[in-house]
């Protein structure tokens, strides 16, 4: 390299990195159209740019879980932690979470009104809502009357005597309040016939207490 | 022509808003994951590590030429870096400060050790994924950057490889920007003259 031309391997070195002006750009162009070292010396920076660049190290993916579990290691994570650790601080995460909801109080009130007053008109409209047994299938079909324009309004009673178990449960009473037991027989014992037409007297406290039992004998 | 080419050159490196406002955003959200870092949380740890880890080993690499090497350096490098995360300020990238950790390290190294070329590269190499096809050619490059001295060869790795502006190479090795223009040019003036006497030996035999 000959002395003069050290500036110009100077501007050289600096083009590569994009480190010119337009001016020195245009001068070192010049430059190099008439002097074959400078050409040579460019051309030897492709080069080692190509090199550089071609030669792209990658770790591969084992090698790279490896180094960030000895990495981990040595600063002492992941910490080991008893379950009962682990709760708390899923716990405190959760809590920090909740506490992070802008305007806390008046959310909490707004969602705990919305949860209430859904419920309330899930559980109203359901009990409301009649339920027709199939008499063909016996599966239970649900019949939605306020859709059906045509046909004229169905009475509250009406809807409420059918046979929906929601229903029954929160407006009818029962008829018979006596409890029913398993151990009960289907159908009582058939009462044997009196043999005497005199019928016995009505107001006989063994015969209501023991319906189930056979009238007092008439002698005679 | 060459006004062209000029005109070409500024749109490419003119700086776009989109651009602009992408990379504050990106800052700001690994400033979240470091301030996570100093906490000692661990997905905070496993995200800069999956962020940089490749890049880091990759520099050690290049600067070292030897791929345990460059995966211990790594490896001291990170636990350096993450215990010491609290001294990081933030006025220049972490990057920059990563990276000067791992090129201090690889020049200890290098001075402690008194490496040369002599080490069995072809085994390093096929430690690692190679891209280029041509071994023979890759390895007499290798051999010439070995014959350049660590910081000439960290201030191109930065260069070359990492893309690194003269301003960020000056702040990863604590140097003016000057020497950083100086080095580098000195840096491929060794290469070309070694990479020439080179490449006459070949044709000779």
């Amino acid at each position: 390299m000959s002395d003069r031309c050290y500036g110009w391997r100077m501007l050289l070195s600096r083009r590569t990195d994009g480190d010119l002006s337009r001016y020195e750009w245009e001068a070192l162009d010049d430059h190099l159209a008439g002097c074959r070292e400078c050409r040579e010396a460019a051309q030897s920076d492709r080069v080692l740019h190509l090199a550089l660049t071609r030669e792209s190290f990658a770790l591969d993916h084992e090698s790279g879980r490896r180094l960030d579990e000895h990495i981990l290691l040595a600063l002492g994570l992941p910490e080991r932690l008893t379950l009962r650790q682990r709760c708390m601080r899923r716990m405190r995460e959760a809590w920090a979470c909740w506490e992070s909801i802008p305007n806390l109080y008046l959310t909490q009130i707004a969602g705990g009104a919305l949860c209430a007053a859904s419920l309330t008109a899930v559980f109203l409209l359901t009990a409301l809502h009649p339920i027709e047994y199939s008499a063909h299938t016996g599966r239970e079909s649900r019949r939605v009357t306020a859709t059906h324009s045509n046909e004229p309004p169905v009475p509250l009673e009406s809807l409420l005597n059918r046979p929906s178990p929601r229903a029954a449960f929160l407006w009818t009473v029962p008829a018979d309040p006596r409890p029913r037991s398993s151990a009960e027989p289907a159908s009582p014992p058939a009462l044997p016939a009196p043999s005497v037409s005199t019928p016995p007297p009505a107001d006989s406290p063994k015969s209501q207490q023991h319906g189930s039992l056979p009238g007092p004998l008439v002698r005679g | 022509m060459v006004s062209n080419v000029w005109k070409m050159a500024e749109t490419i490196m003119a700086p776009s808003k989109t651009g602009e406002a992408e990379e504050a955003l990106q800052r700001r959200e690994e400033r979240a994951w470091l301030d996570r870092c100093a906490e000692g949380d661990e997905r905070a740890i496993r995200w800069v590590l999956n962020r940089y880890r490749d890049r880091v080993v990759r520099l050690a690499a290049h600067v070292l030429h030897n791929s345990r090497e460059a995966e211990d350096v790594a490896q001291e490098a990170f636990v350096k870096a993450f215990r010491q995360i609290g001294q990081f300020r933030g006025d220049s990238g972490f990057y920059a400060w990563l990276y000067r950790i791992v090129i201090n390290l690889c020049l200890d190294r290098m001075r402690r050790k008194c490496m040369t070329s002599e080490m069995p590269l072809e085994e390093n190499i096929a430690h690692f994924v190679a891209v280029s096809p041509d071994v023979e050619n890759r390895l007499s490059v290798a051999q010439v950057l070995d014959s350049l001295t660590p910081p000439m060869r960290a201030a191109l790795v930065l260069r070359e490889v990492e893309g690194l502006e003269y301003a960020e190479i000056a702040d990863v090795l604590n140097i003016p920007v000057g020497t950083v223009r100086s080095r580098l040019n000195t840096a491929r003036e060794q290469f070309r003259r070694r990479w020439t006497a080179l490449e006459e030996e070949v044709n000779h035999v």
